[in-house]
């Protein structure tokens, strides 16, 4: 791996900016809106992780939602690089994850990722002392901080191997039956799975009423707004549930 | 009154639904007996709730209202491209082929539609309109109308007044 400081500054300098702690795992649905940035989960083919759109101040993603929770994590923290860091940025396909040296942004962009979600010190503190030389991190602390980082096993084996830590060869035998590792700690596997099919996070709704309700646009176009991402508001339901 | 001797309304998605909404969908026709029509961008567009597909689907084959293909002309697509960078795929379509074929519009919504069909001449017709002339044509009475009101904006959908009374009193009618 060739010289990647600027990168972890960049992902460093990132959760400072944004008031994420060097040690805090990043909720990325909770930071999404909080960044301004609007994500759709959609079904793509699995050769498609994402995409990321800029315009002036306007920042968009679509994430494949085909892709297990994990990767998605790691997808939109690739998409982040392409909306944060990387100059005179307008729109990407990505294909997050693949540390492919020969696309020198999306080879940034991937590592960019990597530091971001795992910082180096707080990765450590997570590993027991006795495992903190190489090739020594047992199955268990690996899940352990996949499931504390919301990070994708394979990510975080290559950060590993990238601190001297492991031989991702050594350790490539845990990329399969990944769930069933999880599941017999007894921890939940929701982000070893797909998932967040049709979510949409931002405020584009709040803002297509605000139009709505100031008159700017009609009823239908309000309506055919919030279709276009797959929200029927002609058919909410219609009860009046009571927050206990 | 035959479709020849006056233009064709073309119904936007807004007066359908209210129609719909406030259960007098099937008055329409007589309140303008042989002239609505509907672009099949409208009633795509009404199509995309799956709710709405059958009243939608069984208005248009009761009624026999015409659903038109949206036309090839390169000036009306023109202005339809034009149209729809701002405004509703139903209501850029109805104004585009209004303008150019000299349709009248039954559209709701006016803050879109107002200044284009003054810029070219275009006659509309608004929800409260069309209640206006029902209740004139005997086909509503002024309590179906306010009834009709209530239900369409328990709904959600807006209307400027909660009753004909006070429509009929802004308009000095």
């Amino acid at each position: 791996m060739p010289n990647n400081y600027f990168l972890q500054k960049e992902a460093s300098d990132f959760r400072l900016r944004n008031g994420i702690g060097a040690c805090e795992p990043i909720r990325m649905k909770s930071w999404l809106p909080k960044l301004g940035v609007m994500a759709m989960f959609k079904p793509m083919s699995d050769n498609f992780s994402g995409m990321a759109i800029k315009h002036s101040d306007y920042k968009f993603i679509i994430i494949n939602s085909n892709h297990r929770v994990s990767k998605q994590h790691f997808t939109i923290a690739h998409e982040f690089y392409h909306l944060f860091v990387q100059k005179d940025f307008v729109y990407e396909v990505s294909n997050a994850g693949n540390f492919d040296k020969k696309n020198k942004v999306e080879y940034e962009a991937d590592w960019f990722a990597a530091y971001l979600l795992m910082p180096e010190e707080c990765l450590l503190s997570l590993i027991p002392k006795d495992e903190l030389s190489k090739n020594k991190i047992e199955l268990t602390t690996i899940i352990k901080i996949e499931q504390y980082f919301a990070c994708s096993r394979r990510a975080l084996l290559i950060r590993l191997d990238a601190m001297g830590l492991i031989d991702f060869d050594k350790y490539e035998k845990y990329t399969t039956g990944v769930v069933r590792s999880a599941e017999l700690l007894g921890y939940d596997t929701t982000l070893y799975k797909p998932g967040n099919k049709g979510l949409v996070i931002g405020d584009y709704g709040a803002k297509a009423k605000k139009l709505f309700d100031n008159g700017i646009i009609s009823e239908s176009h309000f309506i055919s707004l919030m279709k276009d991402i797959g929200k029927d508001i002609e058919n909410l339901a219609d009860d009046n549930e009571q927050e206990e | 009154m035959s479709r020849k001797n006056k233009p064709d309304i073309l119904l936007d998605a807004d007066v359908v639904r209210h129609f719909l909404n406030g259960s007098c969908l099937h008055k329409l026709s007589a309140i303008f007996p042989n002239r609505l029509v509907m672009l099949d961008k409208v009633k795509n567009e009404l199509c995309r709730s799956k709710s709405l597909t059958t009243p939608i689907t069984n208005f248009i084959s009761h009624f026999k209202i015409p659903v038109i293909s949206f036309p090839t002309k390169t000036e009306v697509i023109r202005e339809y491209a034009l149209l729809i960078k701002q405004f509703g795929e139903g209501e850029s379509a109805c104004m585009a082929v209004a303008r150019f074929q000299n349709h009248y519009i039954a559209s709701s919504n006016l803050i879109d539609i107002k200044a284009y069909c003054k810029q070219y001449n275009i006659i509309y017709y608004t929800t409260m309109d069309i209640l206006v002339i029902a209740m004139n044509k005997k086909i509503m009475t002024e309590k179906e109308c306010d009834e009709f009101i209530k239900d369409v904006k328990a709904k959600g959908s807006k209307l400027p007044c909660d009753t004909m009374k006070e429509y009929l009193k802004t308009k000095n009618l």
